[in-house]
């Protein structure tokens, strides 16, 4: 196929449970961006069962078309389904740039429709734009961030890429906005692999990617002092708790919780980092964050070359001195 | 009996690579590779599943020679065989020619029952392989996965747990499938010395090497030449610049502290 057949911005816009995951609406931003650059429309792929609340949602973010499965095999998210439906949609709808939101849904499914058409993808991409050949340049941060990668995919159509959460802002939602709405049935066939059960995570008040305070801990802090964060963190508003991936892996505290690489990207106004050494991995997650302070026992722990005030000590003692002094500033005087 | 193959990608040891400021370009010369990380988790998860249902490991990576060191690693944690698919034609390969690659590799194994793939690599981090190469096999594939609760060998399926954002999820599948995993689901074994050896004086009983003609792999398909992608360009990404204003713990350190909160509007 010829790649001038291909025409178009597309996101997929991922929902769960009925609920659109605001990293694909966050992509609809971008993708009006690359399309004017481009001179041609938004259009939006939207999977699931019963999407009749949904299907508006795209247009009111920036997407001038909205294309639809509603299948009640598409009810839950299935990896094998997912692809199968998107396949078929992008056969018959020719992108030639289709984005996808790195959601670990998204970080799977991507790559598996990438693989079933043949063509490239490019992963992880944390800024977009059009190079003079109108390739789509997709930059991305590989190595903890600490390079940017620039990778365009030449003569393949679509040009695939998935894109992290949280680093483009969530478009306006304006419902004045008009599109046009299509719905398509595709084949869906009995899938090999099945969801059994789902076992809904306890989510924070605030999620960690929309506070503006994080109180975050690592391995150096011990969890039977737990009253210590709450007390800190009530000291601001918006704010939450936040950890390292191994207080995770061991159980301690929900994936949803984990700042990093393999985590989540969070860019508050505070990340008081405690009892984290500042791992590449786990750095890549917050590096962004206005204000960056630490507390940790080690003088040549990582963090405090990453940090803008750092206090050596232990946090039993330091946390202690800080909730006080925060209380005193409270006080009325 | 359980027959599985694991993927494992030899890469610097991210924590030691610098940048060339001037050209942009990564130093390799001097880093220390290692095996990525959470393939060590899933050669871990490989043998722990051998030990319970019976059966054979075995390692593949697609690389040049120097992963030969990775391979021995593996073998002498307890894997059965190590298959190194190496050819100049493979150079400079992106995702889907790589899975392409692993995928012909596999095929050529023959019969295998479980996939098991890191969920990403520490240099590249695309986190790509796992499902081209399931797909690519024609069969599901699934990422994220922090246990296998249970193979049952007559019905011939599988019971995996993974995490998503917002919980966690409890999936069946039919065997042959692919899986992904992280660091820390489980903790790899050390190798041991006495295989460590064996691996020595009898590499070649442990490590096969295969080249494109080996694994019947289509030459337009592979390396540079089946890759889709193009990486332009590659600049160093300064760390946003800090403060760097760091004090022993005090009631003054603390009140500075403060003081800076206050500065920068945060309270
Ligand atoms: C592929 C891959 C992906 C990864 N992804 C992530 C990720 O997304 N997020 C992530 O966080 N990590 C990730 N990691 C792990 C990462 O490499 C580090 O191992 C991890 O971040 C370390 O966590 P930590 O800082 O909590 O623990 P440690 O490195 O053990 O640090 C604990 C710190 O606490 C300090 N400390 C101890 N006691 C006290 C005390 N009483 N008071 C004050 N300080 C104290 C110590 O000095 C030390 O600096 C990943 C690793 C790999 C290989
Ligand atoms: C800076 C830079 C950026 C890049 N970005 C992209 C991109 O966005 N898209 C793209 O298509 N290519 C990209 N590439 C090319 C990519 O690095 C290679 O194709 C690489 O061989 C595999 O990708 P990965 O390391 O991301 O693997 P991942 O998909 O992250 O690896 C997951 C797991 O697959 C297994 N695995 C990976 N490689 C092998 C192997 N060679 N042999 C056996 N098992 C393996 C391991 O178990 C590993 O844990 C990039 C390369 C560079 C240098």
């Amino acid at each position: 196929m010829s790649k001038e057949k291909f025409e178009g911005v597309y996101v997929y816009i991922e929902q769960r449970k009925g609920v659109i995951q605001e990293a694909s609406l966050q992509l609809l931003g971008e993708a009006r961006k690359l399309a004017e650059k481009l001179k041609t429309e938004v259009s939006a792929f939207l999977i699931g069962y019963q999407l009749k609340k949904l299907v508006k949602e795209p247009i009111y973010y920036g997407a001038d078309k909205v294309i639809y499965v509603d299948n009640k095999e598409c009810a839950n998210y299935n990896p094998e389904i997912y692809k199968t439906v998107l396949v078929q949609l992008v056969m018959k709808y020719k992108p030639e740039i289709f984005l996808i939101a790195g959601t670990k849904y998204g970080r799977e499914l991507a790559p598996s429709i990438a693989a079933d058409l043949e063509t490239g993808i490019t992963a992880d991409c944390t800024a977009f734009d059009i190079d003079e050949k109108g390739n789509l340049l997709q930059i991305r941060p590989p190595f903890g961030g600490r390079v940017h990668a620039y990778i365009i995919t030449p003569e393949k159509r679509p040009q695939m890429a998935t894109a992290r959460p949280n680093v483009f802002p969530l478009p306006e939602r304006n419902v004045s906005r008009k599109g046009e709405i299509i719905k398509e049935e595709t084949e869906v066939s009995k899938p090999s692999m099945a969801l059994i059960k789902f076992e809904k995570g306890s989510e924070a008040e605030i999620p960690i990617e929309k506070a503006e305070v994080l109180i975050s801990f690592g391995r150096g802090f011990n969890l039977e002092d737990a009253h210590l964060l709450e007390e800190l963190c009530d000291f601001f508003l918006k704010s939450s708790i936040s950890c390292s991936r191994p207080i995770v892996d061991a159980g301690l505290m929900p994936r949803s919780r984990q700042v990093g690489q393999t985590g989540k990207t969070v860019r508050p106004k505070l990340y008081l980092a405690i009892g984290i050494s500042g791992a590449i991995q786990h750095l890549a997650g917050m590096k962004d964050s206005k204000f960056i302070a630490a507390i940790n026992k080690d003088p040549n722990a990582e963090i405090f070359k990453f940090c803008d005030f750092g206090i050596i000590g232990d946090y039993k003692e330091v946390i202690p001195l800080l909730i006080e002094e925060l209380k005193k500033k409270q006080a009325p005087s | 009996m359980l027959k599985i193959i694991v993927g494992i990608k030899w890469v610097p040891d991210t924590a030691d690579v610098k940048f060339d400021p001037v050209k942009g370009t990564i130093i390799r010369e001097g880093v220390e590779s290692i095996i990525n990380p959470p393939d060590l988790n899933a050669i871990e998860l490989a043998l722990a599943l051998k030990e319970k249902y019976g059966g054979e490991v075995y390692v593949i990576s697609m690389s040049p020679p120097s992963a030969i060191k990775g391979l021995k690693m593996a073998v002498a944690m307890g894997v059965d065989k190590a298959f190194l698919v190496s050819d100049r034609k493979f150079a400079a390969a992106d995702t889907l020619a790589t899975s392409y690659t692993l995928s012909c590799a596999i095929k050529k194994i023959g019969s295998y029952d479980l996939v098991i793939f890191g969920e990403e690599t520490i240099d590249s981090a695309t986190g790509h392989i796992g499902p081209e190469v399931g797909e690519m096999l024609g069969i599901p594939h699934l990422s994220y996965v922090t246990e296998v609760q249970e193979v049952d060998l007559q019905q011939r399926t599988i019971k995996m747990v993974r995490e998503v954002e917002d919980g966690v999820e409890f999936f069946q599948a039919n065997l042959p499938v692919v899986i992904s995993v992280g660091v820390g689901i489980n903790t790899p074994r050390y190798p041991i010395p006495l295989r460590r050896l064996l691996t020595e004086l009898e590499t070649n009983k442990y490590i096969e090497t295969w080249a494109l003609n080996d694994i019947g792999a289509d030459p337009e398909k592979v390396g540079f030449k089946g890759s889709p992608t193009r990486v332009v360009k590659v600049i160093a990404a300064p760390m946003p610049a800090r403060r760097l204003e760091i004090r022993e713990a005090s009631g003054e350190t603390v009140k500075l502290f403060i003081k800076r909160l206050k500065e920068a509007e945060i309270i």
